[in-house]
């Protein structure tokens, strides 16, 4: 074991080097947190078992030392973009957001495809290298029970698209983002109807749906569409 | 001076809602020998025993169990468990279908990772059919 890359409710996940001299991450589940959740611990590595894809770390392999409980996953080069906005204060242009958000939605689209919803989806899960962003932590990740499951990894990739928006903003933050940001009327339906639309609690959740339509092909189209002229 | 011990400060006030029956029972040395005998324990309680995962009524895993406290030691025969799960050669465990690795002994298992080329669900051993989608699965 090399360091300690970080801590969650889960356990630990420490940088570690294999018998080839590859970096894995080992993931060391709290003994009391793998009891208590004894019933849906098998779920992250079956639904790891079942990806195949280069921005989602692969799981290499279960080890059970003693009592402790270790999944070896593929170790992901970069910085969370949490690390990346409030560790190095990093702010993020127009071109590097499109960058991610459409990397985001990619990874969004195969998930889709293999009908898992990830279940968190947040800027201390994602790591961008510069280049490639990677999905990580699978913990709370399902099988989707129908269609409206996915609602939540767009609505929560909608809130990392915000994080990153706001990383240059000067401004106090008195009045929500919608009125805050500077963004065109599109983008901003675009983003409010994907956050609204993940509320099942909101009354107008059907209204918001229609709005954006509960297809992944088309909201990264959308996307696309209304935040590439930004970059140039 | 009724409030001199806090009920916040008694060790055993608040029961562990995971814990089931466990937290009852009688800890230390009597609590043990009073779990070997059949008489005292409840016999639902296999926490403490090491892991195993209880049955969870998930789709295509159609029950995941392992053998009980007493059958530690035990080998099972290695065709496929009930629900079409497997069962680790090495040390006899049910294995969800699905996972490449036997979560109770790490051994791989790569021929239990089988998934549905259509919807992507793990597919039970032995499967002719995605149980989710009716899609073939290619055997």
């Amino acid at each position: 074991m090399a360091s300690c890359m970080g801590k969650g409710r889960y356990g630990v996940c420490f940088l570690a080097v294999d018998p080839h001299g590859k970096k894995v991450i080992l993931k060391k589940f709290r003994r009391r947190m793998w009891k208590k959740n004894m019933a849906n611990n098998y779920h992250e590595s079956v639904i790891l078992s079942g990806l195949a894809h280069e921005q989602i770390p692969q799981l290499l392999g279960v080890i059970r030392e003693r009592k402790q409980y270790y999944f070896v996953l593929e170790y992901k080069e970069g910085d969370t973009l949490k690390d990346w906005l409030f560790e190095k204060n990093k702010i993020f242009n127009r071109t590097e957001i499109y960058r991610i958000g459409i990397q985001l939605f990619d990874i969004l689209k195969y998930l889709r495809s293999r009908s898992v919803v990830h279940g968190d989806i947040s800027i201390a899960n994602v790591i961008d290298d510069g280049e490639h962003i990677s999905l990580i932590d699978f913990g709370l990740a399902r099988y989707a029970g129908d269609e409206d499951d996915f609602w939540l990894d767009y609505a929560r990739a909608a809130d990392v698209l915000l994080y990153l928006l706001y990383s240059g903003y000067p401004g106090k933050g008195k009045r929500p983002w919608y009125e805050e940001l500077p963004l065109s009327s599109e983008q901003r339906e675009f983003l409010r109807g994907l956050i609204e639309a993940g509320r099942s609690e909101n009354g107008d959740f059907g209204e918001k749906k229609r709005q954006v339509e509960n297809n992944i092909t088309n909201i990264k189209k959308q996307f696309q569409e209304y935040f590439e002229k930004d970059c140039s | 001076m009724s409030g001199f011990f806090s009920y916040s400060s008694s060790r055993r006030r608040y029961p562990n809602p995971h814990m089931g029956g466990g937290h009852y029972r009688k800890k230390g040395l009597f609590g043990i020998l009073s779990g070997w005998g059949s008489g005292f324990g409840s016999g639902s309680y296999s926490g403490r025993y090491g892991y195993g995962y209880p049955n969870q009524g998930y789709p295509n895993q159609g029950g995941y169990q392992q053998s009980g406290p007493g059958q530690h030691g035990k080998f099972q025969s290695a065709s496929p468990a009930a629900g079409g799960q497997s069962v680790c050669p090495k040390c006899g465990m049910s294995v969800p279908a699905g996972s490449k690795f036997c979560l109770s002994c790490g051994e791989k298992m790569e021929g239990n990772a089988v998934f549905c080329q259509n919807c992507g669900r793990p597919l039970p051993a032995g499967a002719r059919f995605c149980p989710e989608c009716g899609a073939p699965s290619g055997k």
